[in-house]
């Protein structure tokens, strides 16, 4: 876990970083205030967010050298969950092809694949799938665009 | 303010599809709640961006009846299925299992719905007295006391966040951080933008807020799949489930103490039912004569105090963020996002220039819980049922709804995709130990913090000598210091003398 926790610390501070780098490109359209220049604050809170990681870095490897349990093993076995995994990439597949698939085509994809990778009983359980993915897709649908009078994607793929 | 609840009433008392909406968000809500994985938070994410093109009061109606069903539906899953619907009710299941499994589940849930709901009420009507005073004594505070009021909920969550104090400050800093991305009143031009168009107005709060609670959470549900449950076989009769009233209201002191707890630990930013069901547990197990009882299911206290102390924390959680703008947990976070989409910035002034919003509000969170009272004895048969609906339907539906509703704030893409981006960075803080509610709580807090502290510096004439002249500022920050040593003492405490920790 304790690898983990500087990796993540190390990535925020890598963010935190390029903000900072960026604070000299502030500009003032107003020039209104006398007292501080327009990187002063976010200077200030940059400060104090990169101060706290390290912080954060420097607990977790002190507590390494205490000794522990071993550090990768956690996160090892947090990947080999198949289950997260599926639905992880799924889940990211759905975001990245809802804009050409459209709200629908890509729903239907989503929501059937995804039951059919976390389920126990595939056999047993497709005629759920299949109605739990088009009642699901279609009462979605007909809530946003006519309840809501708002928009969904539509299918673009073919210029469409 | 009584003028204004009166109006509230009849606008009610002559518009009944919304109190037919308030019957439906509780009914959701209590079935949402009552599921495990699927907390009030989340149901609250999935609504709220939905509520974007309703009527102020419309959505109110329909939020206020989910929030309040939401929380007392978590109790089911803790009674029936031993897993806690929402964590609020993680102390309930210590004896409300047991007490179901002995052939008692219709009295189990008996007395866990009735000390929901009066300890809900009761709540509601610490909000209705406190919120208004409070609210008039914030309208003496400068820019001075409302940043140390910000940096004292930072260091009041990470205090609570045991062993994660320093992570809890880092990633608070770091939602700060993150929050500055885009346009900036203050200087009157976008920041950190990289030329990327889409981040000229910053980061969309609610579609970061909804991936940061919910992908994380879907994640860590799909590993309960194919798990086998211990439900409780025993038969649902509603006499029996009225007749809990009696018992509830027979531990009256129990009642008022555990609501007590819940409303002062509602208050506190952060912190929220989570904790207050654990707190009041332990209490009552105190004070109690038979404490060796605890854990048994024979005490109906044993259930009272957990329930009724997690409801009393929602009024307790308005108080704040309706009189400071500053949330009391993560399900008023959710609410928070719903009032700015409708354009009402929460704060003292909100009082003065929104009092029929704030007395609505007021109204609705009451007859939310008489909904709850109501549609329990209806709908406890089909809950239970519901508990059996399969995790794998669940999670896809979940996160298209989730999608959907990030989709539909703004009709763009780019939303989506801060959705997943921050829902993956929950899940990585998540799973490296990392508490995500206060990079939410930066991420909406960080405006207004850099807001306040440009004010500060610009009436102190660039001097940070006020933080500490003024006496409630110096008050604040006083306190903040205190609630940051004293976890750090007592750590440093039973480090030193090892047997100390050993009757912790």
């Amino acid at each position: 876990m304790r690898i983990l926790e500087s990796l993540v610390a190390v990535l925020l501070l890598a963010v935190v970083i390029v903000l900072g780098f960026q604070v000299d490109n502030i500009e003032s359209a107003t020039q209104v205030s006398q007292h501080s220049a327009p990187g002063t604050i976010p200077t200030f809170f940059l400060s104090a967010c990169g101060i706290a990681l390290c912080a954060v870095i420097i607990q977790a490897a002190l507590k390494r050298k205490d000794g522990g349990e071993s550090q990768l093993l956690p996160l090892l076995r947090t990947m080999k969950r198949p289950r997260r995994l599926a639905f992880l990439t799924t889940a990211c597949l759905f975001v990245l092809l809802l804009y050409p698939l459209g709200f629908i085509v890509s729903s239907i994809l989503f929501i059937s694949l995804t039951i059919l990778l976390l389920c126990v009983n595939r056999r047993r359980e497709t005629p759920i799938n299949i109605l739990v993915t088009v009642v699901a897709t279609v009462l979605v649908y007909v809530i946003v665009v006519s309840g809501l009078e708002s928009h969904l994607p539509e299918f673009r793929l073919l210029g469409g | 303010m009584i003028n204004y609840i009166a109006e509230a009433l009849q606008i009610l008392a002559t518009n009944p599809a919304l109190l037919a909406l308030i019957a439906a968000g509780v009914a959701s809500g209590l079935v949402i709640g009552s599921i495990p994985g699927l907390t009030s938070t989340m149901a609250l994410a999935l609504l709220v961006p939905l509520t974007f093109s309703m009527d102020f009061n419309v959505a109110i109606a329909l939020l206020m009846g989910v929030y309040c069903g939401a929380i007392s539906g978590g109790l089911v899953g803790a009674i029936v299925l031993n897993i806690p619907g929402t964590p609020s009710s993680a102390a309930t299941c210590l004896d409300g299992y047991p007490m179901a499994a002995k052939g008692q589940l219709s009295r189990a849930l008996g007395i866990g719905v009735y000390a929901s709901i009066i300890g809900g009420a009761l709540s509601g009507l610490a909000l209705v007295f406190i919120a208004p005073a409070l609210a008039d004594f914030a309208l003496t505070f400068g820019p001075w006391e409302y940043f140390a009021i910000i940096v004292c909920t930072f260091f009041t969550i990470a205090s609570f966040s045991e062993g994660q104090t320093l992570k809890a400050i880092a990633v608070a800093l770091f939602g700060v951080c993150i929050s500055l991305i885009g346009y900036s009143s203050g200087v009157g031009e976008s920041r950190f933008t990289f030329g990327i168009s889409e981040l000229e107005g910053g980061i969309s709060v609610m579609p970061a807020l909804i991936g940061a609670f919910a992908l994380p959470q879907l994640l860590m549900d799909t590993d309960r799949i194919g798990e086998k449950v211990e439900r409780v076989a025993s038969r649902f009769v509603l006499r029996d489930f009225m007749r809990a009233f009696g018992e509830v209201v027979s531990r009256r002191w129990t009642l008022v103490r555990s609501s007590l707890i819940g409303i002062g630990i509602g208050i506190l930013p952060g912190v929220g039912p989570g904790l207050s069901n654990i707190l009041s547990y332990g209490r009552a197990r105190a004070a109690s004569k038979t404490p060796e009882k605890f854990g048994k299911g024979e005490l109906p206290e044993s259930i009272i105090a957990p329930e009724a102390a997690n409801n009393a924390s929602m009024g307790g959680a308005l108080i704040p963020m309706l009189t400071l703008g500053i949330p009391g947990d993560a399900s008023t976070l959710m609410l928070l996002g719903a009032l700015t989409l409708h354009d009402i910035e929460p704060g003292p002034l909100l009082f003065l220039d929104n009092a029929d919003s704030v007395a609505f509000i007021f109204v609705t969170f009451f007859i939310a819980f008489a909904f709850c009272a109501i549609l329990y004895h209806f709908l406890i048969g089909l809950i239970i049922k519901v508990l059996a609906v399969p995790t794998q339907y669940i999670v896809p539906v979940i996160f298209m709804l989730c999608v959907v509703g990030s989709y539909v704030l703004n009709n763009r893409m780019f939303d989506v995709y801060c959705l997943l981006a921050f829902g993956m960075l929950g899940y990585l803080l998540r799973s490296a130990g990392y508490p995500i509610l206060p990079m939410v709580l930066g991420l909406i807090l960080g405006p207004m913090a850099e807001e306040q502290l440009r004010l500060a510096l610009e009436y102190g004439q660039g001097s940070f000598e006020p933080f500490v002249t003024r006496p409630l500022s110096a008050a604040i920050i006083g306190l903040t210091l205190i609630s940051v040593a004293i976890p750090i003492w007592r750590r440093f405490r039973h480090a030193a003398s090892p047997e100390l920790s050993e009757n912790r």
